[in-house]
């Protein structure tokens, strides 16, 4: 009896049906934020208009970033400091203060002059939204994320099976066909011909948060000891400060030596991008040197060295090997930090390919069972709702949270909550209303929303030129590359939302569906779900 | 973006995956008719098959001497990009596709050979 036989086919239709109705809204929502997080810093600029600085003065000074912080913020228990990049062209300095909290500055890397900001998450809460969902209670969002990355990777396998003509409909979309077959050949080509990268994706998201999902891993062979653990990775127990002040030496004179200690023999040299010193000031003060996110080379985390920051000798360094060098490959492919921009971009479409994917597999999902059950459009309303609000509902939300950041005072808070609170709570108010929408309005509600979504792109790009003056022609003819890119992609999902909605009334109309405005009764087979 | 020599890399591992993808998909009948109407049935499939993977290997080819590394990343997507083009010209506007593949018909070499 052959192993893949029909009872087998039956069993992976019937996991790749149910995981991925159930799991879809979540990895549309998960597709959707990690395709965002790929321009976080992009979404960064636009988001936070002072950050826009078209050039920046080669000449950078860790020592006058360091001076500049101490003068216009103050002391800190831990400062971060990172240099400029094309992508970040401000200084940023993440620090805890003297009370323990968790803070971050921004300096203008030509005159190193503190830039007050105007308060958002920006890019940084789409980046956490991939994969924690903001569900931060026991860090279950992390455990439904990792649980949908896992069931992703068997409905690709799943799919394969399921698929019986995977070689023959390779390259085949056939729009003419009636609706559902139009759609389940989208969900086809988008997933085989992208099954790799995604896979690459949901592989390297796991690795990714595989110290959260087996914390115990990595403790149980040292039975509790910290320090000893801590140790073999190379890693210092940072003493409390001591109150002894002592003068460390220059980070600038010791940035050169790091660099050529990391670069050894190797053609392309390795640059530090973040300098953290833990006690600053004190004589039990250590410099810690990372080169994270390379620019010219896939692999994360290449190179970490802590010094003495009084004497700048080394105090440990990090070396990875074996399977870690294997594993720092594949976080380094999954948080696309490097200076690629042509990947960058494949990145994203390729995020939006799967989104469409599982976007395109609801509701071929949610018409078969309209077909084969004869059952009324109606009474799926409650599957309908919850692909509209993870799909429209879910692009809708991110247009009123770059809405809310450009209409929001810059100093409001309201209710205990800041200016950046706020604007998420923006985002999850039109979120859950696009599902209650979708709950009342049945079928229109897809015409409705893409109509929305429409609206408020175009409005985000006008509102972008109104509240800062930086409008198109303006950011591109002074080399913004980010915030023109940002409104030129608002632009086109304004288009798409139009496009959407022509879609949506033809499809309509030869239906003879006339719940939609403006459509005519006609003849067809298609609906316009 | 870096400009000079990694532009034109780039340009032609597109332009080879793109073809490299449009040549794979021409091998199989039910694209070939597409394009080239019901008429049209004979075609050069092998020669379509082995050029068009040939293609492919080419434009891996360019990804590794652009970018060394970045190629295991470039390729992949640059071909899922080329796949999901080529994919929706053929659902689009087949017709355009006439001349890129025109080639590979049997009978229009057959006649061609004769008129010679």
């Amino acid at each position: 009896m052959p192993l893949i036989n029909e009872e087998f086919r039956r069993s992976m239709h019937w996991f790749h049906t149910w995981f991925g109705i159930t799991l879809g809204a979540i990895l549309f929502v998960v597709f959707w934020a990690g395709s965002l997080a790929v321009f976080d810093k992009e979404i960064h600029q636009w988001m936070i208009p002072e950050t826009r600085i078209a050039s920046v003065s080669a000449d950078f000074s860790f020592d006058s970033l360091f001076q500049a912080f101490d003068d216009q913020v103050g002391n800190a228990r831990s400062i971060n400091m990172r240099p400029p990049t094309d992508r970040r062209p401000v200084l940023l300095v993440q620090y805890q203060d003297l009370e323990g909290n968790e803070k971050e500055a921004f300096f203008d890397p030509n005159n190193y002059r503190l830039i007050n900001v105007t308060q958002s998450r920006a890019g940084n809460f789409f980046y956490d939204f991939h994969y924690t969902l903001e569900v931060g209670w026991r860090g279950i969002g992390g455990w439904i994320v990792a649980f949908a990355a896992l069931s992703m990777m068997m409905l690709m396998i799943s799919g394969i099976y399921v698929h019986r003509k995977i070689i023959t409909d390779f390259f085949t979309f056939r729009p003419k066909k009636n609706t559902r077959r139009s759609v389940l050949d989208l969900h086809n080509v988008t997933a085989v011909l992208g099954l790799p990268f995604y896979f690459m994706l949901c592989l390297s998201g796991i690795l990714s948060m595989i110290t959260v999902y087996f914390s115990w891993s990595h403790k149980a062979p040292y039975d509790g000891n910290n320090r000893e653990r801590l140790g073999d990775l190379g890693i210092p127990i940072i003493v409390p400060a001591t109150g002894n002040e002592e003068h460390h030496l220059s980070i600038d004179a010791m940035l050169s030596r790091i660099e050529s200690r990391w670069t050894g023999n190797q053609e392309s040299p390795a640059k530090v991008d973040r300098v953290a010193v833990d006690y600053p000031g004190d004589q039990s003060a250590v410099v810690m040197w990372r080169s994270t996110t390379p620019a010219d080379r896939i692999t994360a985390n290449n190179y970490l060295t802590y010094t003495d920051a009084g004497t700048g000798e080394v105090v440990s360094e990090l070396q990875y090997g074996g399977a870690q060098a294997v594993k720092k490959w594949l976080l380094g492919a999954h948080f696309i930090q490097f200076d690629h921009i042509t990947l960058r971009w494949l990145y994203f479409f390729a995020g939006l390919g799967g989104c469409v994917m599982i976007a395109s597999g609801m509701v071929f999902w949610m018409q078969s069972r309209i077909k084969k059950t004869g059952m009324e459009p109606r009474k799926v309303g409650l599957v309908r709702a919850m692909t509209v609000g993870a799909t429209t509902g879910i692009i809708l939300s991110t247009g009123s949270y770059f809405l809310a950041n450009r209409l929001l005072a810059k100093d409001l808070s309201a209710g205990g909550l800041d200016r950046a609170e706020l604007e998420v709570l923006a985002f999850f108010c039109v979120w859950f209303c696009s599902f209650i929408h979708a709950l009342l309005r049945g079928k229109k509600a897809w015409f409705e929303q893409c109509a929305a979504i429409s609206a408020a792109s175009l409005g985000l790009v006008v509102l972008n030129w109104l509240t800062t003056g930086d409008h198109i022609a303006k950011t591109l003819g002074e080399g913004l590359w980010g915030v023109a890119g940002m409104d030129l992609v608002v632009l086109a999902a304004a288009v798409c939302g139009i496009w959407a909605c022509y879609c949506l009334k033809k499809a309509s109309a030869s239906s003879g569906d006339s719940s939609l405005p403006g459509s005519r009764p006609g003849l067809g087979s298609t609906t316009a779900e | 973006m870096r400009l000079g020599p990694e532009v034109l890399w780039l340009v032609l591992a597109s332009i080879t995956g793109f073809y490299g993808c449009l040549l794979l998909a021409m091998s199989q009948n039910r694209n070939w008719k597409n394009v080239h109407g019901e008429s049209r049935i004979q075609h050069k499939k092998k020669v379509a098959r082995r050029t068009g993977g040939s293609l492919l290997a080419v434009s891996l080819l360019l990804c590794i001497l652009r970018d060394g590394g970045f190629a295991a990343l470039l390729w992949p997507l640059l071909l899922y990009a080329s796949s999901i083009a080529v994919t929706l010209i053929l659902a689009f506007f087949p017709r355009g596709l006439r001349s890129a593949t025109g080639w590979l018909d049997k009978s229009a070499s057959a006649s061609h050979r004769k008129t010679n």
